[in-house]
């Protein structure tokens, strides 16, 4: 019954067949005050914030290598002590035996090193240099994406940042054009799909936001197109991706209070 | 006797793309560069035979802004160029793995990377010290204490560290690839600092023993001991790095 509730919140085929009806991120996000959690040091537990786009990397990780998680959200608006006196105080962090690795590049390289089977990074030294090469330039369309999320500005400020993402959509389609695969990582999604997908996700919330104002994927991008709807064909995204809407409606929950509603997935 | 390979002139615009081996590493560098020493102490201690190409970063060639990111180092190798130092040590690292420089446990291996991060906390006021401005020579100098101060708290964080481990080395009993990574920094700030702003106390604090003897034994490093630089080199290199017509070259018209 729970599996159908969330199929139909989700709304995707995908899940009757690829659903592991556990979902460690429906859990509270905790706050200030709470009582620190009780974790296994033998499994990998997640701090996370539900709708954080770094954090979701690591969870991507996790979840495309199919290795059994934990996860302990995190309200970043009144963080717990716990929390801020064992990390750097951000999401995401991998907690396993006895460990804290914060920052979720390092957490995710972490993952794929200490559970070889599915590498998400290519074996050869020079692809993999060349992949994370990749995600530090396609990930410069996160800071304007960030100024366009979280502030208003003007129309003439969005239309500037919005260039600066488009040239990196436009570099994303480009290096997908030149390739024989479907993927960057090759015929899955591998490291360098992962890392730069929560902001890909993100984007249509921009036309949402400000609709009007020319803020979408141009479908002159066939190549990103293409990636981007095979994406949400792969498992590990449909089952931790959220629709733009929702993603839109958790944005404006932060205008309307000083917290987000971090926990509004839940029922 | 020859002099080193990375003792060549720092190519500005004007000059062409020097053809390279694509079969050995070739790295664009500039001599007094941190983040591309990063990248030379790795290959020194990994023993891979290099090249250096030296670029003028004050007037950089055209083929290095079309072909690279503009910044140093990059290894340019088989006919690709990896930017980014952190990147490219890894690449080298992987590369060659019988010298590896990363511990092989991964956890280990992440949180070397992390103090590394951490480390790089250091990196504003290091700088911030070195291009302080104020009204009056006092205000400069309190100015430069206070950035100091910042730098101290990343050297606090290293000295608990290395007092935790108990070890030689950041990365256990022989040098790896954490102690290398930070290095230029402090290479810098040691002998810098005391050259350009003496008697302003910018030391290492006294106390901090075991990062002294960090210090004593890395400079004791082949890679380091071979391309590390002493006395008053980079103070010079600073006293007139924002000029326009900035000496990259001044440690050749030095002889050798």
């Amino acid at each position: 019954q729970l599996q159908q509730k969330l199929v139909r919140s989700v709304g995707r085929k995908h899940f009757l067949n690829t659903m592991n009806p556990c979902t460690p991120w429906d859990v509270p996000h905790l706050a200030a005050g709470s009582t620190p959690p009780q974790v296994d040091p033998d499994r990998v537990t997640v701090y996370n914030m539900r709708f954080c786009p770094f954090a979701q990397r690591t969870v991507l990780v996790l979840l495309a290598k199919n290795i059994p998680f934990d996860v302990v959200n995190i309200n970043l608006k009144s963080k717990p002590e716990w929390f801020l006196s064992e990390t750097w105080g951000q999401v995401s962090v991998v907690r396993y035996k006895g460990s804290f690795i914060m920052e979720s590049l390092i957490n995710s390289d972490f993952i794929d090193e200490q559970f070889p089977s599915k590498s998400l990074h290519p074996s050869d030294a020079m692809a993999k240099a060349n992949g994370r090469l990749q995600v530090e330039s396609f990930c410069k369309m996160n800071g304007p994406f960030y100024k366009m999320f979280f502030s208003d500005g003007t129309a003439e400020d969005r239309s500037k940042h919005f260039s600066n993402i488009l040239s990196k959509m436009e570099e994303m389609d480009k290096a997908l054009k030149g390739s024989n695969n479907m993927f960057f990582g090759g015929a899955s999604p591998g490291m360098t799909d992962l890392m730069v997908w929560p902001w890909i996700e993100r984007l249509p919330i921009l036309d949402l936001m400000y609709p009007g104002e020319g803020l979408a994927i141009p479908d002159s991008l066939e190549n990103l197109g293409r990636w981007i709807r095979d994406m949400w064909e792969e498992p590990a995204i449909s089952q931790y991706g959220l629709k733009p809407e929702v993603h839109l409606k958790y944005r404006q929950s932060y205008k309307n209070s000083p917290v987000p509603s971090y926990d509004m997935l839940l029922k | 006797m020859s002099s080193p390979i990375w003792d060549v002139p720092h190519l500005a615009s004007g000059a062409p793309e020097p053809s390279a081996d694509p079969d050995k590493v070739t790295v664009y560098n500039m001599r007094f560069c941190p983040f591309a020493e990063r990248t030379i102490l790795v290959l020194l201690a990994k023993k891979i035979p290099f090249d250096v190409v030296n670029i003028n970063l004050k007037k950089k060639p055209d083929w290095f802004v079309e072909k690279t990111w503009g910044t140093v180092s990059v290894v340019r190798y088989k006919g690709e160029y990896i930017m980014e130092s952190l990147v490219n040590c890894d690449f080298l690292d992987e590369l060659e793995p019988s010298t590896a420089l990363h511990p092989k446990d991964p956890l280990e291996k992440a949180m070397g990377r992390l103090l590394v991060e951490k480390c790089g906390k250091m990196r504003t006021p290091y700088y911030g010290v070195l291009l302080a401005k104020g009204d009056n020579p006092e205000e400069v100098k309190m100015k430069r204490l206070e950035m100091f101060h910042e730098v101290k708290k990343t050297l606090e964080i290293m000295e608990n560290e290395l007092k935790k481990k108990g070890t030689t080395f950041f990365s256990g009993g022989s040098v790896g690839m954490t102690d290398l990574m930070v290095w230029p920094w402090i290479e810098r700030l040691t002998t810098a600092y005391r050259v350009l702003f003496p008697g302003e106390n910018l030391d290492i604090p006294k106390e901090m023993i075991s990062l002294l003897a960090w210090i004593k034994n890395m400079w004791e490093v082949p890679a380091i001991k071979a391309y590390g630089l002493k006395g008053d080199n980079h103070a010079k290199f600073y006293a007139q790095a924002a000029s326009e017509n900035c000496d990259y070259d001044m440690l050749l018209t030095k002889g050798a």
